[in-house]
């Protein structure tokens, strides 16, 4: 009996546990609407229409003081759309405050009520376009409920997001609010901008360089290897530089030149090259020597010109052969006559 | 023997009187054969400083083709020495062995020579 | 095979238009886990995802960060369409190639430049015109006409990293910025990106040229956005387009993702001696020597392979550091082909080694061509350099000079005979 009710009661918890499950997948699989309302509780309704006419923005008591350290400050008042009559520098150490009071009028009405704009930016855009590689800088107004919105601005501070460098700047000023509101636009003119020299002394402005010139080296230069790239030639080795053809043909000459004193001297000296042989044999012997001698000379112009080693060694071989042959005949020849000579005398 | 220089004074003769006593000295003095040595070395001598004079004036490119050619005047000039040594009678080697024999050891050395000359010189 | 995912019912009838010829699996979060895994025994089981995920506060396993980007290096491709509520993980996925979504709950807001017709006073739908417009390639393929219909957006935006595979293919207009839309709450700190530097849609191409597509809305690729005309702009300066510029986008972004447009392959390269026909020398390359190159690339248009036309394809001669390197220029086309050929003629080097010749060419949007051959060059042979120098004309004269010499030496020295003389005195 117990049982029954312990089984009946396991029975009703597991239906109670897949109701559960069932009801929980059933709100998870809901449309994503509900999903969102729920977890955007915190969040403040969207109204999905706009209800109120169309309206339009109104800006009034617009300032921009600039104030030099120590100095009286200047104050321009602007009038909204028109922009500064004329460029407004900003010296090193200067301070740049702008506000104004914005309001919102319903189109036909003359007066409206404060606002807080969702957009309040102010933007610096450098005046020619190569001037900062790190672009525009926007930086946001602060605003109270009570619709006053403004900036302080000190040169200092945001020097460095363009990188240090002075320049001309066109500012504008971007409101825009929800709903049916026309937002504004303002340029405000240009702004010439002399940031201080960066402060090498200060840790704080020599970290911030190092990390900026890091984050560029480790981005590599822009698109390398994703564009075309510049072409290379290869310079080739020049080829070694040589006198012109005439010149040494003209010092061959004179290397030639020597021939003239050889034969001058030889003539002072007396050669007589006349104790040829008389006999056929002997006459052989010499000539077959001779033009030995010559036939080396004829192969060595050979072995410069066309021969490779091995063939020259080969002829010249058998050239020696034939050359030390006749020249024993030639040799003893002209030693037999001289001994006789001399034992003549 | 030749006519002796007579030493009349003290004082040094100027080198061009030098000179031209050693020439007429030398023409008197060696043997024809020598002379035309020795005219064969002057030859030489020539042939390789002029040839140096060129390495100067334009610099060493072809390294080995101005070192074989002046190497060949060189090996040239010694074997020619090495010839009028052995064939000057006034000289022990010149009594040691023939002059053919002389002449003959010449004319392989000077081939061998003019061999190595044909190959390095490119 | 193309796999989707969705939370909700989209666009069917659209994709199914573009996906001609894909097999299309859909799935659910809710669906097993074997029904959605991605990568099984090792291979791939599709070939693309096209993750929808704007609303599940969690993704399940096997579509998570590690998994997704596992198939993109198996080459699967995907396509994200993320929105304002995207979850944790596909952020995570999102991060780790250079793209960070904004925070979680924000939109892309543009008071200047939303659409007037599906506004709801939040300036959350964005008419946007900033397609891409460089590198020329990227405008080529994702660019649209100058006087174009804008594209319509509503989502969450990014900034992207300045990685040379991600690029940029819209962004939000000059005015645009990414906040909360609440009433009660105002942008009280500077943002971290604004006007163009703010994305809406990025890709990527890995370097396996898998392709991943990330897009923080999803209603971008919406029938209703297709459809809608489009009117927007300030007060003065409103334009008006009967259809938006969706339809032509989405196209655009689903062909390249799905590796139907963009895509380019090497069909082969070949080099040669440039007088190979009139000059036979053994062996190879030869320092000095002139080299004719080309390459075959085509290119895939959806349907077939067509020849690839380019201007700045280049070579590189490489042997640690590039020796040369020229631009091909491509031949004439022959009738019916598919494929292009790029060639040049160029001097090797006079230094001897072994070179790479290698084409890389890296465009964004289209496949990474990378593709190297090494070649061995060899030296002068001792008998390839010119014979005689006229520089050496005086030590060739001097050796011959001394030979003669020699020769006529030994004839006068030999038979010198003396002249008959009176005997000297010894």
């Amino acid at each position: 009996m117990a049982r029954i009710r312990l089984l009946r009661a396991c029975a009703l918890l597991f239906a109670l546990l897949c109701f559960i499950v069932s009801v929980t997948e059933a709100a998870k699989s809901k449309d994503a609407k509900s999903v969102k309302k729920v977890k955007k509780a915190k969040k403040a309704a969207e109204p999905s229409v706009d209800v109120e006419g169309p309206r339009t923005l109104k800006l009034s008591d617009f300032t921009v003081t600039v104030r030099h350290s120590g100095e009286e400050a200047t104050t321009h008042t602007l009038a909204y759309p028109k922009p500064l009559a004329k460029p407004l520098t900003v010296r090193p150490g200067d301070s740049l405050r702008l506000a104004f009071q914005l309001d919102v009028v319903p189109e036909g009405k003359a007066e409206g009520k404060a606002l807080r704009a969702h957009q309040a930016f102010i933007v610096f855009r450098p005046a020619n376009s190569n001037a900062s590689p790190d672009g525009e800088l926007v930086q946001v107004l602060e605003s109270t409920p009570n619709g006053k919105h403004r900036i302080e601005l000190i040169a200092n501070r945001f020097a460095k997001y363009f990188s240090r460098q002075p320049g001309d700047f066109n500012v504008d000023v971007l409101l825009g609010v929800f709903g049916n509101v026309q937002p504004v636009r303002y340029p405000l003119g240009t702004f010439h901008v002399d940031f201080p020299p960066a402060d090498l002394t200060d840790r704080t402005v020599v970290e911030d360089l190092a990390k900026r010139a890091k984050q560029r080296a480790l981005e590599g230069p822009a698109d390398d290897g994703f564009m075309a790239l510049p072409e290379i030639e290869h310079q080739f080795r020049p080829d070694d530089k040589m006198p012109p053809v005439t010149f040494s043909l003209g010092f061959s000459a004179v290397v030639l030149s020597p021939w003239f004193v050889l034969v001058t001297l030889w003539k002072l000296a007396g050669a007589n090259p006349a104790n040829l042989p008389s006999s056929p044999v002997a006459l052989l012997a010499h000539g077959t020597f001779l033009s030995c001698l010559a036939g080396f000379l004829g192969l060595f112009y050979l072995y410069w010109t066309q021969l490779r080693l091995l063939q020259t060694i080969s002829y010249g071989a058998i050239l020696a052969v034939v050359t030390v042959l006749s020249g024993r005949v030639a040799l003893s020849d002209i030693a037999h006559r001289r001994v006789k000579a001399t034992k003549k005398e | 023997m030749a006519s002796k220089k007579p030493a009349v004074s003290s004082a040094a003769p100027p080198p061009a009187a030098l000179l031209s006593q050693l020439w007429t000295n030398y023409r008197a003095e060696t043997g024809v054969r020598l002379q035309l040595v020795d005219a064969y070395m002057v030859f030489l001598l020539l042939t390789g400083i002029l040839q140096f004079v060129h390495v100067v004036l334009v610099g060493t490119f072809p390294y080995n083709a101005f070192i074989s050619g002046f190497a060949s005047t060189v090996g040239a000039f010694v074997f020619a020495a090495a010839l009028r040594v052995q064939t000057n009678p006034k000289n022990r080697q010149g009594r040691d062995f023939s002059p053919e024999r002389a002449f003959a050891d010449f004319i392989f050395c000077n081939l061998v020579l003019f061999l190595a000359v044909t190959n390095f010189i490119g | 095979m193309l796999r989707l995912f969705t939370l909700k019912r989209l666009l069917i009838a659209s994709l199914a238009l573009i996906y001609r010829g894909f097999t299309l699996t859909y799935e659910t979060p809710r669906a097993n886990a074997d029904r959605l895994r991605l990568i099984d025994l090792g291979k791939r089981r599709f070939d693309h995802v096209l993750l929808f995920a704007d609303q599940a506060k969690k993704l399940p396993t096997e579509l998570n960060a590690h998994r997704l980007i596992n198939f993109v290096n198996e080459g699967g491709n995907v396509l994200l369409a993320a929105g304002s509520t995207l979850p944790e993980s596909v952020r995570n996925f999102a991060t780790q190639f250079g793209v960070f979504f904004e925070e979680r709950g924000s939109h892309v807001i543009d008071h200047f430049g939303f659409e007037h017709t599906l506004d709801t006073g939040r300036h959350t739908v964005l008419a946007t015109t900033e397609r891409a417009t460089k590198p020329a390639s990227l405008a080529h393929l994702f660019g649209g006409e100058p006087t174009a219909a804008p594209v319509l957006y509503q989502g969450i935006g990014h900034v992207s990293s300045a990685n040379p595979m991600l690029s940029r293919v819209l962004s939000a207009g000059p005015t645009a910025y990414s906040a909360e839309t609440v009433d009660s709450q105002v942008v009280d700190e500077e943002p971290a990106a604004t006007g163009h530097e703010l994305g809406l849609v990025s890709v990527f191409q890995a370097r396996n040229n898998a392709r991943v597509t990330f897009s923080g809305s999803r209603a971008l690729f919406s029938d209703k956005y297709f459809a809608t005309p489009v009117k927007y702009g300030a007060d003065k300066s409103t334009k008006e387009f009967p259809q938006s510029g969706n339809k032509e986008f989405a196209e655009r972004i689903a062909k390249w993702t799905l590796q139907e447009a963009g895509v380019l392959r090497v069909i082969g390269t070949h080099h040669e001696r440039a007088d190979a026909a009139t000059v036979k020398r053994d062996g190879g390359y030869r320092v000095k020597d002139n080299v004719t190159f080309s390459i075959e690339i085509a290119e895939f248009d959806g349907q077939d392979w067509k020849p690839y036309n380019a201007d700045d394809v280049q070579l590189e001669v490489i042997m640690l550091d590039p020796y040369v390197r020229t631009t091909l220029s491509q031949e004439a086309p022959r009738k019916d082909a598919t494929s292009s050929v790029f060639s040049t003629t160029f001097q090797l080097p006079d230094t001897f080694g072994v070179f790479t010749f290698r084409v890389r060419y890296n465009r964004p949007g289209y496949s990474w061509i990378d593709d190297a051959r090494e070649v061995p060059v060899r030296p002068f042979r001792h008998d390839e350099f010119p014979r005689f120098l006229s520089v050496a004309y005086p030590y060739y004269t001097g050796a011959s000079s001394v030979m003669v010499g020699f020769a006529v030496f030994s004839f006068v020295w030999l038979y010198h005979r003396d002249p008959a003389t009176p005997a000297k005195r010894k």
